[in-house]
């Protein structure tokens, strides 16, 4: 893999992490300098990701920032059980991934937290299974299912919110 | 029956999709992608090594250790037969008489008492159509050893040299048939056939010559 993907693939998914650009090159930055201060580019991507991670919590502990913390047991979303609510909710959602730009899903994104936002990326993006992204990082495997599961579930969420909040100013205007 | 898992799955999908799209369009700027390069030794920023290849790397130097360690064991061994094969080609055309005449290994054994290992150890190593024609002392690989001298059935003379295992000697396995001829164009004997082996302690080296 030559340096400038590495970098990509780096920065993508430090961005995964805070949502913010100036601070994923920041991290991506470090993260390497780090891995060549220590002589160990042959260990590779999947180094130079845990390398970005560790940077992150570290960064965010220093800043007594809490994150990266244990899922609450409540942390439900409201009108998840009602199933007709739930399909509409999913048909306006899909309707707005089409439509929004990736400012607006980047906006989304920034609403759930690291953790949920990590376990997307890895799933949907880097295609690792629950599984690999347990390993990876250091949780339980039916932790990072239910991090997908109500990553996504916020994402329906926000983007069903956005699509009605939208046709109530065409109805208004 | 409710349709609201078909559309979460179908909603899982497409966020999915849209979200490899809006991750994979995200690069590091080229401005950032300067900087860091800049402060990358040189030698780094070339071909980064997948973890893969770095196993494979691993897996060939051990396979090399591994079988360059089997072959320079090889090769040691080949070079313990060759000396040796040598050494009793060159006592056997010396054709050294006989410092005791007998056809006894008993006698003979008593005779050769300064050997420190069992002579009556080699009875069973003589070929069965061999007349034992006496012994004298001789030294294989620097150890004191026992020289035979036999006559087989068909008449052709044979020198038997037997000495412990030990030391270099212990090197010895697997019976080797080995001929040996003097080098050089001034070589005037002829070849010896040399077959050494090893058995129960003892080391046995048997000569001939080749063209009779």
């Amino acid at each position: 893999m030559q340096a400038g993907e590495l970098l990509d693939a780096g920065y993508r998914y430090a961005l995964a992490l805070p949502n913010d650009r100036e601070e994923a090159e920041d991290l991506v930055q470090d993260a390497w300098i780090k891995l060549h201060e220590r002589a160990r580019l042959l260990r590779g991507r999947g180094y130079f990701l845990r390398t970005i991670r560790n940077l992150f919590i570290d960064r965010h502990r220093r800043n007594r920032m809490i994150l990266l913390e244990p899922l609450p047991a409540d942390d439900r979303l409201a009108g998840s059980d009602d199933a007709s609510a739930g399909t509409s909710s999913a048909e306006s959602a899909i309707g707005a991934l089409v439509q929004i730009g990736d400012a607006q899903l980047h906006a989304a994104l920034a609403r759930l937290r690291p953790e949920e936002r990590e376990a997307l990326y890895l799933n949907a993006v880097e295609g690792l299974s629950a599984s690999r992204i347990a390993a990876m990082t250091h949780r339980p495997r039916s932790t990072v299912l239910s991090l997908i599961q109500r990553g996504k579930h916020k994402m329906q969420r926000l983007l069903h919110n956005a699509t009605e909040e939208r046709h109530e100013s065409q109805t208004r205007g | 029956m409710s349709r609201k898992p078909e559309a979460d799955a179908a909603f899982s999908r497409a966020l999915d999709g849209r979200l490899r799209a809006h991750y994979r369009n995200e690069t590091l700027s080229v401005a950032a992608r300067e900087r860091i390069l800049a402060n990358t030794p040189e030698k780094s920023r070339g071909l980064i090594r997948r973890p893969l290849f770095a196993g494979a790397l691993g897996f060939l130097l051990c396979a090399l250790l591994v079988l360059g360690g089997v072959g320079l064991r090889e090769y040691q061994t080949d070079q313990l037969y060759a000396r040796l094969a040598d050494e009793i080609a060159y006592n056997h055309r010396k054709a050294m008489p006989v410092e005791f005449a007998s056809g006894d290994l008993r006698a003979i054994a008593v005779y050769l008492d300064r050997l420190d290992f069992a002579l009556s150890g080699a009875q069973s190593q003589l070929p069965v159509d061999a007349r034992l024609l006496g012994a004298r002392y001789c030294k294989v690989d620097g150890q004191l050893a026992a020289q035979l001298q036999l006559e087989r059935a068909n008449g052709r003379l044979q020198t038997l040299y037997v000495a412990p295992a030990r030391a270099g000697l212990a090197g010895i396995a697997a019976e080797r048939r080995i001929e040996r001829s003097e080098s050089g164009p001034a070589a005037s004997t002829a070849p010896v056939r040399v077959v050494i082996w090893q058995s129960a302690g003892l080391f046995f080296g048997l000569a001939e010559d080749a063209r009779r």
